[in-house]
């Protein structure tokens, strides 16, 4: 493996010793080793989640947070992960707001930090409290338009770039793979970041059609995905539907991950669940407060929380059964349209989950 | 003629709108800014362009988003890029004119910190950067909004470096883009601006009601006065009027319409108090 020369001052403060658990994500020989191996022929990859988990996701690997948060994210794969127990994980993301999945049963033990929280509903206590119980360790701390820009060297197929981001700010100081120099062309001072190329090991990405050979089509913002599918060593698409070639190279203007990348393709509906999938199905937003408020309060309650929602349903159709069923679905559907102007409802006004009140339904 | 009396928040957040001008290229953030960039965009600014971090460009709020990808963005949005490009292409090119800022903790040169309250690993961690150092050091002025009290004389750690030690030690130091840095500070008691050539905050303007004392109390450094001091807004009928008209249908009705509403009650409470 190749030898890195890490910013040892991030090294210190992060106190950071054996460096060697740092090298993946920046290991472009491996990163292309890998790519070079995989299947290049147009084939059929279509194959069930669980059967996609077992094979592409292996313990110890660089995994990617993807979507917005909680939007047109990856969940259900996500909790594929989680209940086969796939350990030793890192997981990087801007966001990374959904490491704590994982934190909680232990499997992701190192993370690539940039914003953990979920925005209007608050902190992201139960990632506070794994720091602080030293459950988790932070290899590098980021801004997402740091991340956005180590993603996009990957995709560009350049060592890194020369930016002006993070400059000044503690970040630099708390993250390894940074170092400030001088921009070599100017003779008055400029300094400028070397962020280096990241190659996470596997990212799932999911869309809301894709081929059979994994051409994915996503409406909406893309945020960091085209740059993720070309960086990772391995990606798996999960597609809210499969739809014929066809139907990916007339009628779609979308924007579009080329089949080459994909290792495995899902069909996957309401594979976003519980975030929202843009013109599918809005979030259940009491799901998400009860998340954050009954599970940010203890660990205990966390994981009361997850074990019911995640360990507790084996497929998205048991965890919509939980939701409400086709009583659920219409009310998401309704909701989302309603949010782009679809409909004549705009109504959104909902019975909030507090501590002091359950509304006991997810629409 | 509107009979209900303008809320606290209404104020802030007209406040906030005021900041934007006809034409502006404006990020958005989740809460405060997304209601003042829709207040501004359905009045005084139609021409103004509203874009979120997560790469929605140009669109039209008319339900409120609670996340910065909401579908409620996507409602007629222009267009969207990747998250790279909101901070590179746009930005850092130079089309983006005003940013808006949530505030975890400031010190008296705008340094802000979002990441640890104290020494990490550690400390205790709240939400950490996000896109903040790139809106930060890249928008042509950046307006600040803070709900509590995180006045600090010293940050224990930098997340969206400011005026750093004062003067022109920003300019100097070559890292941001030329004129960069924050312009204004708005809390619910009172706007702060920075001095042209010190950078130090100053109190600008008292929130209608609020003291000089009460905004010393929170503040741990020897806090300059503007003389005279500035006044914050009217509130026009027409801004009430849409703001009004957003707000209660939203996703985001539950923590602002409480809010409003309790701060509705509070008012009345203290007006019977003091027996007006």
């Amino acid at each position: 493996m190749a030898e890195y020369l890490y910013n040892e001052e991030a090294l210190e403060n992060l106190r950071i010793k054996d460096t060697s658990v740092l090298d993946r994500l920046v290991d472009f020989e491996s990163a292309r080793e890998a790519h070079l191996k995989k299947e290049h022929a147009k084939k059929d990859k279509r194959m069930p989640l669980d059967e996609a988990i077992a094979t592409f996701v292996k313990d110890g690997d660089v995994i990617t947070d993807g979507g917005f948060s909680y939007v047109r994210t990856a969940h259900q794969a996500f909790y594929e992960i989680i209940r086969q127990g796939k350990k030793n994980l890192q997981m990087i993301g801007a966001p990374n707001t959904n490491q704590s999945f994982f934190i909680t049963y232990g499997l992701v033990t190192h993370s690539h930090s940039s914003y953990t929280g979920a925005e209007m509903r608050g902190i992201d206590k139960v990632y506070d409290r794994a720091l602080k119980a030293g459950r988790i360790t932070i290899l590098s701390e980021w801004s997402h338009g740091g991340v956005a820009q180590g993603f996009k060297a990957a995709q560009l197929g350049v060592p890194g770039l020369l930016s002006k981001q993070m400059l000044g700010s503690d970040l630099v100081r708390y993250n390894p793979y940074l170092k400030v120099i001088q921009n070599p062309l100017k003779a008055v001072k400029d300094p400028a970041v070397f962020v280096p190329a990241l190659y996470p090991d596997v990212s799932i990405i999911h869309c809301h059609a894709a081929d059979k050979y994994g051409n994915a089509y996503i409406y909406g913002p893309a945020v960091n995905d085209l740059a993720v599918a070309a960086a990772a060593r391995k990606l798996i698409i999960t597609a809210e539907e499969i739809v014929p070639e066809n139907d990916i190279r007339y009628n779609k203007h979308g924007q579009i991950i080329p089949f080459f990348y994909a290792d495995a393709v899902v069909e996957m509906p309401f594979g976003a669940l519980p975030g929202s999938m843009p013109g599918c199905y809005y979030w259940p937003r009491q799901w998400w407060e009860k998340c954050m408020r009954f599970g940010g309060s203890s660990e205990e309650n966390n994981r009361i929380f997850c074990d019911e929602w995640i360990l507790g349903t084996k497929n998205q159709y048991e965890f919509i059964e939980k939701l409400g069923g086709a009583r659920w679905i219409a009310e998401a559907r309704r909701q989302t349209k309603a949010a782009e102007g679809d409909n004549e409802d705009i109504d959104f006004s909902y019975d909030e989950y507090t501590l002091t009140h359950d509304p006991g339904r997810y629409y | 003629m509107l009979t209900k009396q303008v809320t606290k928040e209404e104020l802030l957040i007209v406040t906030a709108a005021r900041q934007i001008k006809n034409g502006d290229v404006v990020a958005l953030g989740i809460g405060m800014p997304i209601l003042a960039g829709a207040v501004a965009k359905n009045t005084h600014a139609p021409e103004a362009v509203l874009l979120m971090e997560s790469g929605i460009v140009d669109f039209e709020p008319c339900v409120l988003p609670v996340n910065v990808a909401d579908a409620t963005c996507t409602r007629g949005y222009g267009y969207s890029v990747d998250l790279f490009s909101v901070f590179t292409t746009i930005a850092y090119a130079g089309y983006l004119d005003k940013a808006f800022l949530g505030v975890g903790q400031i010190d008296k040169y705008g340094n802000l910190n979002t990441s640890f309250l104290g020494t990490p690993p550690a400390a205790q961690r709240i939400t950490a950067a996000g896109g903040a150092p790139e809106f930060y050091a890249y928008a042509k002025e950046t307006i600040l909004t803070m709900k509590g009290k995180g006045f600090v004389e010293k940050l224990p750690y930098m997340t969206s470096p400011g005026y750093l030690g004062g003067g022109d030690e920003r300019e100097k130091s070559g890292r941001y883009t030329p004129g960069s840095g924050p312009s204004i500070l708005i809390t619910p008691k009172g706007i702060f601006k920075f001095h042209p050539e010190t950078r130090e905050m100053y109190l600008d303007a008292l929130f209608p009601g609020v003291g000089v004392d009460e905004v010393r109390a929170d503040i741990p450094w020897d806090l300059k006065i503007a003389d005279p001091l500035g006044s914050f807004p009217v509130p026009q009928d027409e801004e009430i009027v849409f703001l009004r008209r957003l707000s209660p249908v939203s996703s985001f009705s539950n923590t602002t319409g409480k809010e409003l509403v309790m701060a509705h009650i509070r008012k009345q409470m203290e007006e019977k108090a003091t027996g007006r």
